[in-house]
């Protein structure tokens, strides 16, 4: 199972084509979904798919909305990971996904591609994802290739 | 004038530390401070961006950002300056998380800066301040002892040197600190003892 957070709008994402399997979950633009459920959701996909618009180098202000509302995916508590400290991730929720981090816009600079590359890297280690794919698309129409990354 | 957005998430429990370390050192200059908000007065905030002479944001880092409402705020201000707005302040960023160590900021600062050369504002300073739950582990540990105190306070003179920078409106390099006085062991042992006693509140009172 895989789950899939976009900041695309409604008929960009239905454009994209994806295929998908009966128990993948999609989250989007004005698709109501609680803290919990996206937590759980990490907790139990095989591969975690973020497309997002890079902004500054990092991820945009929706799917930072996302990453912050996985907070229930953490312990409160601390550990030491890779020579630093990190949040303590729940017993339940270590099933070790893989994460892909797809950055999309038309004016990317090198500087931001690279603070992106270190971002989803990073958000991988605290998140105990087994690997990161990182892809940059300049335009949505090449956005369609992530059809041939995801499982 | 200074420009003050605080950013955080969530009211820290020592609240206003950030900007009564720049008011100590600033008495003489305007201060004006905006909590970055769903519903904010845009025109008032335009109208002050316009007459800064020094912007300073305060934000909590969370997976190696600032929140999503502080990243919809800067494409707002880049956005104002492409339609014609004009920053001619320099940009001072205060980031802290309660990681230990200070550098886990240090991906949020690059991406404030990649925010001001969009945006055609001149970079200030950074400080990056880890371990900012010392305070509250310190406390809840009962070993609020003189000297603990002093430890708790680490921040502080980081935050003066930080104040003097805005104050001068004066460029200088990041700074990435951490609470030297206690180790990373120690730091952390604390943190979770002090959540497993929140949690054990939270049962009985359940």
């Amino acid at each position: 199972m895989k789950v899939i957070v976009h900041d695309l709008r409604q008929e960009s994402w239905q454009e994209l084509g994806m295929r998908f399997h009966e128990k993948d979950i999609v989250i989007g633009d004005g698709l109501e979904c609680a803290d919990s459920d996206i937590g759980k959701a990490i907790g139990s996909c095989r591969q975690l798919v973020l497309i997002s618009r890079c902004v500054y180098g990092g991820f945009s202000p929706f799917i930072q909305e996302a990453l912050e509302r996985c907070r229930n995916y953490f312990e409160p508590s601390l550990e030491v990971r890779h020579g630093q400290t990190h949040y303590v991730i729940k017993k339940q929720n270590k099933n070790l996904f893989g994460l892909v981090c797809c950055f999309y816009g038309d004016n990317i600079t090198p500087k931001e591609e690279q603070l992106a590359r270190i971002q989803s890297v990073s958000d991988g280690i605290s998140l105990q994802a087994r690997g990161v794919k990182i892809v940059f698309y300049d335009t949505l129409d090449k956005l369609r290739q992530i059809d041939s990354i995801v499982v | 004038m200074i420009l003050f957005f605080d950013g955080d998430r969530t009211p820290a429990s020592d609240e206003g530390i950030w900007i009564k370390s720049i008011r100590e050192y600033a008495e003489k200059e305007e201060l004006i401070s905006v909590k970055i908000e769903e519903n904010m007065d845009w025109n008032r905030v335009c109208r002050c961006l316009e007459d800064a002479h020094a912007i300073v944001l305060a934000a909590d880092v969370y997976m190696d950002s600032v929140s999503s409402r502080v990243l919809d705020f800067l494409e707002k201000i880049e956005q104002a300056v492409i339609g014609g707005e004009s920053i001619g302040a320099k940009f001072y960023a205060i980031l802290h998380t309660d990681l230990y160590e200070g550098e886990q900021t240090g991906i949020a600062m690059a991406v404030l800066k990649n925010f001001c050369e969009r945006a055609n504002i001149t970079w200030g300073r950074g400080l990056g301040i880890g371990g900012n739950n010392l305070k509250a582990a310190l406390r809840r540990k009962r070993l609020w002892k003189k000297s603990d105190k002093d430890a708790a306070d680490f921040r502080l003179c980081f935050l003066h040197e930080q104040a003097l920078f805005i104050r001068e409106k004066i460029q200088g390099t990041d700074v990435y600190i951490k609470p030297n006085e206690v180790s990373r062991g120690w730091y952390i042992r604390q943190n979770n003892r002090q959540i497993k006693k929140i949690n054990r509140v939270k049962v009985t009172e359940y």
